[in-house]
This record gives C-alpha cells, structure tokens and sequence, in this order.
C-alpha cells in the first residue's frame, strides 16, 4: 500500500527532460561557434544522433530484468557494469554540484557560501533521493508547471530586449559540426539514466517517443540558445552563465528584476538532476554489495558527492578542467547507451548458451 | 514485558484471559466483583422466583433507570412459578415479549459481558445457564446533535457528529438510505475496548482497501484509545512527511460524500470526529458549500484558497530572503520601506520575523483554551496592545507587522492544513534568513517531493493532479456544474497512480 515504485513513461519523459534541461541553462550554449562547437544546427543535428543511440540502447535493453535492465545480480563480469554505471552517475552528481555551485557563488552569494551551499544541496539530493522515484516523477509533473509559468515570465520579460541583428546562423566546418554534435551528447547522461530506470516502468518506451523526448530536448536546447542570443549577442559568448546574464537585463512590470525567477529555475532544475543521479547511484551501488537500496546507500553516495565536488571546486583550476574535459570526450555517455548494454547483451547471449 | 532501560513504561496489556461464564450464579458474580474489584459503580440486583435466582449485572450512569425498571426488573418478577429451573427461565426471558430492549445479544465469556455492560447494557444471568442476556437500555447523557464547529457551511445542513457512534451511525444511514452502505463494527484499545465503526458503500469501496483498513486497525496496540486521532497515524501513510493521507471531517454529509467516491470512513466512540481513507491534498481546498454555490463562484473559492495556502507558508520566508539577502530584487517604490524597517529594528530580519511569529502563535495558543470571553480579551491584549506598542518602541518593523497579518488571516483559510502550515512557516523562515531565496526554493522543491511522496491506502495524494488526470480537472481546481458532474461518479481507487489503477 506504499507504492509500487513504478511510474509511467510519460513520468520518466518528464522527469528526464527536467533533468535535462538543467544541463541546458547551466553550461554556456556557445553559439558562436566557438571553443565548443554548439550552435542552433548543430544542437539540432545532435538531437538526431542522440535519438539513434537512444533506440538503439532501449533495443538492446529488451527483455533485461533485475535492479535494472543492464545489471543482473549474479555477481562477475555484471559487477563491473554495474560498478562502471555507478562511477557515471557519480561524474554526472559531481558535474552537476559543482555547475550549481559555482553558479550559486559566482551570481547569487560570494566565494564564502560555497560551502554552505554545497553541503545544503547535497543534504537536499540526498532527501529529494530518498523520496523515492514515484515522489520524484510526481513532484516533477507539479514543478514543470510552476517551471513553464517562470519560464513565461522570463521570455514575456526578454521580449523588449530581442534584437534580431543578433541572429546569426553560422555554418562550420564539416569537422567542426561533427565535433559540435558529438558534444550535444556527450553532455546527455540522461540517456543511460534513461536506459537504467527502464525496469521502474509500467510499460514500455516506444522508438517513436524516444525520438520525440529527444526532439524535444533539442528544441528546448535550441530556444534557450535562441534567446541568448537574440539578448546578448555575441557577448553572451563571453559570460559563463549566459541565460543568467540574459535575464537580469530583462524586466517585468512590477517585478522589475527576474533573477530571482530564474534563480527559482536554476535550484529546482539543480536539485532534480542531482536527486535522479543520487537515486541511481544509490541502487547501483546496494546492487554491488547485492544489497536493496536504502536510504544508508543514498546518504553514503551523497557524502561522496560532497566531498568531490568540494575538492574540485575548491582545488586547483586544472583539475575541474580535467573532469570538464573528461566528459566533453563523450565516453561516458557512449560507453553508457550503447557500448555497455551491447557488453551486457553479449554476455546474456553466452549465458543462454550455458 | 517492562522496558528495562525505562521501567516507568511498560508494554500495553490487556486483560487476563477470557473466561467463560460457568452457569454456578455465585461463582459467577463473584468472578464480576473480583475482576471489577468490587468497583463502586457495578449493580447487581438479585431476584428469586421459585427455585431459580435471577441476577442483573450492569453500571450506574450508563443505563436508564427508568428503562430498567419498567421494561427489565418489573417482567422479571412476574415470571411464573411454573418455569422453576434455570434454562427454563432464561428460554422465557429471551423468548421475546417478556424483555424490552432495542438491542439484545448473547453473552458467554466475561470479557464479553464486562464490554458489554460497559456500554450502557444490563446482562440478565440465571442461575445454572453458562450464558448471560444482554439487553441495551442506554441511558447515558450525549451532546445534542450541533452545528460543526471547524466544518462551518453557509448553506447546507447544520448537522455535526457527536460523541455518541449510535447517533452517528443514524446521521449517516439517514442520507445514504441504500444497502449498500456497510457498517462494520470492531474495537480498539487493549484496555478500553474502545467501539470503532468502519463505513463504506459495499461495491463501490474496494475489497482490497476496506480489508487494509480492518488490518491496520487490528493491529493497534494502545492501552486506551480515546480519539480517531490515536488510530490516524496506523492509518496513515509510513513515509515520513508533515501532510497526512488521512482526511478528518465532523459532518456527515461530508463523510457520505466521501464514501461515495469509494472511500473508507472510520468512526470511534467518544468523538465526533471521522478519518477517511484515502484522502486526496487538493480535498484540503473542497468544501460541502463548493457544490451548493454556483460554480463560478466555487471555482474561484478554491483558486483563493489555493493561494493562501502557499502565502501563508511562503510569504514571511520570502520577505526574510529578500530584505536579508536580496534587497536588490525589492522594487524601488518599497525599498525604503523595507529595508529601512529593517535597519531601525534593533533584531535582525530572520530573528524579528521568528519572535513575532512566535508570539502570535503563543497568544492563538493562549486564547484557544481558555473560556471565550477571556480568549477575546487577550486577542486584543495581544494583537492591539503589544503589536502597537512593539512597532511605536521600534523592536518590529511595520512591513513584518502587515506580513505576519497577512499570513494568519491567510493561515485560517484551510483550517485543516494549519497545523503543517504553522511548521512549515518556521522552516521557511529559517532557511531564509539563513540561505536566501536559494534555501526558500530549494526546501519548497523538498516540500513538493516530499508530499508526492505521499501515498494514502496506495492512492497518490497529490492525484490527480500529478500523475495527472485531465478529466478529474473538471472539479478540482475548477468546480464544473452539476449537469456534467451528475454523469459519472469518481473512484478514487482508479485515478492514475493509484494501486488499484495498476493491477
């Protein structure tokens, strides 16, 4: 009577694009052209090849059971995979404090709040994680309301600033698109979450829905890009918080400034991201010790990213660098979608056959 | 069965094992005087007629004197001479016509007899029968049937539950003349044997819910159970979390209401009060006047009190993130006034807005239990007196004055929210004065898993909004006309979510 834990595709859709969409306010839409190769085309062209590998994930998923579709609990090679998932929902918690905090401390509060701030938001995943995934999905349909009416304001609130001198529709180099592409989905750890919270499903996923979540998240990757750039221009390319930037020159009637409207944006976005990850680490993690999750596992995983977060915030420049770099490369989300679950197909095929 | 740490608390016991009446007269009232120790209140009145002796056991204050003698003592001494041994008697007195009563049951254990006797009956033992005859002659004083004090309706009826469940019980088949209507009986309490009704609409309740209902109420343990808040919590839902999945309601048409959603209703002795499982969040903000106004004005009731809910708990929180941390989002008409309050203030933001709090809370507290016309004389002590004086000294600021105004009025809206609404504007108090607006959104995202979170009898209580339901929209936030809410009936069992959905 407490709850199946299972929840309806249309909730893991939303609740993923939530996720997602805090990647899509946090990290700089370059559309210049520049150091990152993200622009409106080649976020969109990334939406095709991430909807690929998508499907073809979920393809090779089918007809998996256990604490989640790629992990079987018997232990050997399955551990690994299991280990190896954790250590990605690790990077993708560690990535996603570290973004909050630096944004938090950078536009919000000073230097000296960090901390306090990290160790509130871990303390909050770690809650919001322990809620369970049916709390999570449903919270998330509530919040995508209160989400759509800020993000009306905000866009009701820009409108005046529009300028379309601003637009530019650059086209790179064939190398240059690919690179952009490929980096629209190295950025998408909500694919291989995607993959792992299949079994938490009543049903399952259709190709054509897959297709049209990632659409989706290219189209609202593509507005967010849009309205940068139309407000700012080719200095937005300069800022780290471009969508932050855009929205304090805006304003609003009464309201005067939005940045509190956006900062409302920001946490909820944060904290559902870090919350989804720290559930899946959770259960990655009991699974390794084929132990069910419980909110020791949760707690445990949420010091881990505090920790981790604190010392690359707080470390040395190179190193939130390296871990940048890192996970530009893709491999995780690669290794994640497709190249894992292909390990794991495999491998039931050579247990079949015993 | 003691707690060895805490030797002061010991596990609940019940009574000693259940005996069975023996049939021997004397051994068995002296079983009843030495298991009541010979309490004050017990009567027992013996009659001899031929051969056989014939006793009355039952409890001064809890049956009419009146009935008794009439209907009860009077026949018992006219029992022909003829009818000389036991069984022969007790065949006459419970053959019907000799004996009446409303009620009459049968009796073969002690326990039984000392719960029935207890509830207002008078058991008729005879001499060589191991058996008793209980017949009801309830004779105790009830509050007369009373308009609801927290359930108030402009229209509509003026009808609340009282304290007796026999009463209650008549409220509630008086306007759901069906048989469908169910009427369980049970009780709770180790020690008070406390009378528990569950109601439901056979067929329209779900096995599967009345059944967990039962369960859950079986396995309560208190000693005396005194209220249908002690049974609340085992009702509830196990997660941890400020907002109940448990609905409380006084009025019978509310609880008919309900139950023809598909919902248990559960009922103890002694309080006017009923629980009703599940019990959805957005019920909070429904009332028994939304179906009688017109539904424009239904609708924008509800919007409204929608409204005051999140002003009450978000409202002085946010004033403190903003003035202590953010005076740069104050518009620029009011940043004088805000932020120079709160330089002429000798306490910070969070502490100002945390003591006034505090004192309002304490003074609503103070007037609530104590007589009326004094309640009303520290209510204008309080609010008039010392609110005037501490903004004329300077220790509050006026803006924190109309904030903590506008959130109690706001606070009274939903009156069965208050007690979350009051914690939850402390701790958003405090995460603002120490975090800013970042602590005040990040604990209002908790505080919306946290209620999603929350199941009652396997119902989502935040159905159907999320998971939503579009077609339940039409009379949630928005109350459609009855000509379209005539057509098909909620089940509660089946919105989206729900358990009973899944399966």
């Amino acid at each position: 009577m407490e709850g199946s834990g299972k929840i309806s595709v249309s909730q893991l859709f939303l609740l993923l694009f939530l996720s997602r969409a805090f990647s899509l306010v946090a990290y700089s839409p370059s559309f210049q052209g520049g150091g990152e190769k993200i622009t409106l085309i080649t976020t969109l062209l990334s939406g095709g090849l991430q909807a690929l590998l998508l499907v073809a994930g979920v393809f090779l998923c089918r007809r998996r059971t256990g604490n989640s579709p790629l992990i079987v609990p018997t232990g050997g090679p399955y551990r690994v995979l299991g280990g190896l998932y954790w250590l990605f929902a690790m990077v993708v918690c560690v990535y996603t404090a570290v973004n909050f905090i630096s944004f938090v401390t950078a536009a919000v509060y000073d230097y000296r709040y960090g901390g306090l701030v990290a160790v509130t938001l871990a303390a909050a995943g770690a809650l919001a994680a322990s809620q369970g995934l049916e709390g999570l999905a449903r919270g998330a349909g509530i919040l995508t309301v209160l989400l759509g009416l800020g993000c009306a304001v905000i866009a009701l609130g820009l409108w005046r600033q529009y300028d379309w001198l601003n637009f530019t529709f650059r086209l790179l180099s064939p190398g240059d698109t690919l690179r952009g592409v490929w980096q629209g989905f190295a950025r998408n750890g909500e694919l291989f979450a995607l993959l792992l919270l299949l079994p938490c499903l009543r049903g399952r996923p259709k190709a054509v829905s897959c297709a049209v979540w990632t659409a989706g998240l290219a189209l609202a990757s593509a507005a967010v890009q849009l309205m940068t750039m139309l407000t700012l221009g080719a200095y937005g390319g300069r800022k780290a918080f471009p969508v932050f930037t855009a929205v304090t020159s805006a304003g609003f009637r009464a309201f005067q400034r939005l940045d509190s409207v956006f900062l409302v944006i920001w946490v909820v976005l944060g904290l559902v991201k870090l919350a989804v990850f720290l559930f899946l680490a959770s259960g990655l993690s009991a699974g390794l010790f084929f132990r069910p999750r419980n909110i020791k596992w949760i707690w445990g995983n949420a010091a881990v990213v505090l920790a981790a977060s604190l010392a690359l915030w707080r470390g040395p420049e190179g190193w939130m660098e390296g871990f940048h770099t890192a996970v530009s490369t893709g491999a995780v989300t690669l290794l994640g979608v497709l190249l894992l679950p292909l390990w794991g197909k495999l491998m039931d095929g050579g247990r079949a056959k015993e | 069965m003691g707690n060895e740490r805490h030797p002061a608390y010991k596990k609940p016991q019940g009574e000693e094992a259940d005996k069975r009446l023996s049939g021997s007269l004397e051994e068995d009232l002296l079983e009843i005087r030495r298991q009541l120790n010979n309490s004050d209140d017990l009567l027992i009145h013996r009659h001899k007629t031929g051969k056989t002796e014939v006793a009355v056991v039952m409890f001064d204050g809890l049956v009419s004197n009146t009935q008794v003698s009439d209907f009860l003592l009077r026949p018992i001494t006219r029992i022909p001479q003829d009818i000389d041994t036991g069984p022969r008697v007790y065949a006459y007195l419970s053959g019907g016509g000799v004996l009446m009563a409303g009620e009459q049951k049968e009796v073969r254990t002690f326990g039984e007899l000392m719960v029935i006797t207890m509830s207002g009956f008078a058991v008729v033992l005879v001499e060589g029968v191991p058996a008793g005859l209980a017949l009801g002659y309830q004779g105790f004083k009830t509050r007369g049937v009373d308009e609801p004090s927290g359930e108030r309706n402009l229209r509509g009826s003026r009808e609340g539950f009282t304290e007796s469940i026999n009463s209650n019980m008549g409220m509630v088949r008086r306007r759901v003349r069906s048989p469908l209507l169910t009427i369980e009986g049970t009780t709770a309490g180790k020690v008070s044997h406390t009378a528990v009704k569950i109601f439901y609409l056979r067929g329209v309740a779900s096995e599967r819910l009345v059944r967990e209902v039962k369960e859950r109420i079986g396995k309560v343990e208190i000693s005396v159970v005194l209220d249908s808040g002690y049974l609340q919590p085992f009702l509830d839902s196990r997660r941890l979390s400020l907002f109940s999945g448990v609905g409380v309601t006084e009025r019978p048409d509310t609880l008919c209401a309900k139950l023809s959603e598909g919902r248990v209703a559960v009922m103890v002795e002694g309080t006017p009060f009923a629980l009703i499982l599940p019990y959805l969040f957005i019920e909070h903000f429904q009332s028994l006047d939304d179906y009688i106004h017109r539904p424009y004005f239904a609708s924008f009731i509800r919007i409204l009190k929608l409204l005051s809910f999140f002003v009450t708990i978000l409202l002085p929180g946010y004033y403190v993130a903003v003035v202590s941390f953010h005076p740069e989002l104050i518009p620029q008409a009011l940043l004088s006034q805000f932020v120079g309050s709160a330089l002429d203030t000798p306490l910070p933001v969070v502490l100002e807005a945390l003591v006034v709090f505090f004192l309002y809370e304490l003074l609503r507290e103070a007037g609530l239990r104590i007589p009326s016309p004094i309640g009303h004389a520290i209510g204008i002590v309080g609010g008039i007196v010392i609110g005037d004086a501490a903004v004329s000294a300077g220790l509050i600021g006026l803006p924190m004055v109309i904030i903590i105004a506008l959130t109690a009025v706001s606070s009274f809206v939903v009156p069965s929210l208050y007690e979350p609404v009051t914690v939850l504007r402390f701790g958003f108090i405090v995460v603002g004065g120490l975090l800013g607006l970042y602590g005040v959104y990040l604990a209002f995202a908790l505080l919306v898993f946290n209620l999603c979170s929350v199941q009652s009898m396997g119902v989502p209580v935040t159905a159907p909004i999320s998971p939503a339901d579009g077609y339940s929209f039409r009379d949630m936030f928005i109350r459609s006309g009855w000509k379209l809410l005539q057509k098909e009936d909620l089940s509660v069992e089946d919105l989206p979510g729900a358990e009973g959905k899944e399966k």
